[in-house]
């Protein structure tokens, strides 16, 4: 790979990863969610670093060429990702409703309560 | 023993007057939960101080429900019975389905639409079929009978509200419920009601969507009955 390239790439990965720690600072991403792409900014790094090692693994794995196997791997990366978001939105679905049902049944006994206060007073 | 009618209420301003007053003609308890209708309901809950519940957000009929169950619960309800509040259930026959439940005969009572023969129902053929097949399925997985599994018209006992403001499931409560109850090994008796064709609204099931409804609900109970234990 032309070095040009590779200084380009890391130079993008180096941007998108500074963008990720702004967020997690301003508290827009949390940690948790923040690490996956964090490592995947290291991995990306490494593997432009290190082209020889890869093209080697593709080769004993019989994929013809790196691009096939980083669209491959990519492609895993990004269905183990949307999977887990689907998860916690499932989660958070599960929470809303929760929280509804509370507001719903505290307001009743809110007013349940300044009822019977009203009662004791003109008693 | 103390009875509470739960009726849910989506967007029904056209009917939800009269069924109330059906139900205050019973002298049973009841709780209207308006989920976040955007129509009148609320209004008309308000104006005319029905006794209600409700949700800011619409969180669909399971949470709806749960949220019933809930009342129920810590309002120390022995029985409670689930009432639509579109028109679609008679309140005459509510007292028929406790019957069974203040005789600690069942757990829960479903009032059923196909137990009867001459059942005057007509749903659509799809969605016959679709129950039908529902219905074989649970015979299937747990060797119990419920002809109607869709049916939304039914009363449990306290031990059952207490398991539903626990845990109700939000996607197609009233089938999925009728697989865990029975695999627990609850009791659970079906009695013949006849129900009116809804006048007003849209059934939460329409027929475009019942193939779509049934494969999920049989992925579900699938799902359900092959993992053990933890439900």
């Amino acid at each position: 790979m032309p070095i040009k390239l590779i200084i380009l790439i890391i130079l993008s990965v180096l941007i998108f990863l500074l963008y990720v720690l702004k967020n997690v600072k301003k508290q827009q991403l949390n940690i948790e969610n923040a690490l996956i792409w964090i490592l995947l900014s290291v991995g990306i790094i490494i593997c432009v670093l290190s082209l020889n090692i890869f093209e080697s693994i593709a080769h004993h794995l019989g994929i013809e060429t790196l691009s096939n196997m980083t669209f491959f791997v990519g492609f895993i990366f990004l269905i183990f990702v949307i999977f887990n978001i689907t998860k916690k939105i499932s989660i958070q679905n599960k929470k809303i409703t929760n929280l509804t049902q509370e507001i719903a049944l505290l307001k009743k006994e809110v007013k349940v309560n300044e009822v019977k206060q009203k009662n004791n007073k003109t008693n | 023993m103390k009875v509470l009618v739960i009726i849910p209420c989506y967007n029904e301003e056209k009917t939800i007057l009269q069924t109330v007053e059906k139900i205050k003609g019973t002298n049973y308890d009841y709780i209207v939960i308006n989920d976040g209708s955007k129509d009148n309901s609320l209004k008309i809950l308000e104006a005319n101080k029905i006794n209600h519940l409700n949700l800011p957000n619409n969180i669909g009929i399971g949470g709806a429900v749960q949220t019933g169950y809930k009342y129920a619960y810590k309002n120390n309800y022995d029985i409670a019975v689930q009432f639509d509040g579109d028109g679609q259930h008679n309140e005459k026959y509510i007292k028929n389905i406790i019957k069974s439940i203040e005789q600690e005969e069942a757990n829960m009572v479903i009032g059923s639409r196909f137990v009867w023969e001459e059942s005057d129902f007509k749903s659509t053929k799809l969605r016959r079929i679709g129950i039908t097949i529902l219905s074989k399925l649970l015979k299937i997985l747990t060797k119990y009978t419920i002809k109607d599994m869709t049916s939304g018209f039914r009363a449990v006992d306290r031990s059952i509200i207490e398991i539903f403001q626990k845990d109700y499931p939000d996607e197609f409560p009233e089938p999925v419920t009728n697989l865990s109850l029975a695999k627990r090994g609850f009791k659970i008796k079906e009695i013949p009601v006849k129900m009116q064709y809804r006048k007003h609204g849209k059934s939460s099931i329409n027929s475009i969507k019942s193939a779509y409804y049934m494969f999920n609900v049989i992925l579900l109970f699938l799902i359900i009955s092959f993992s053990k234990g933890d439900d």
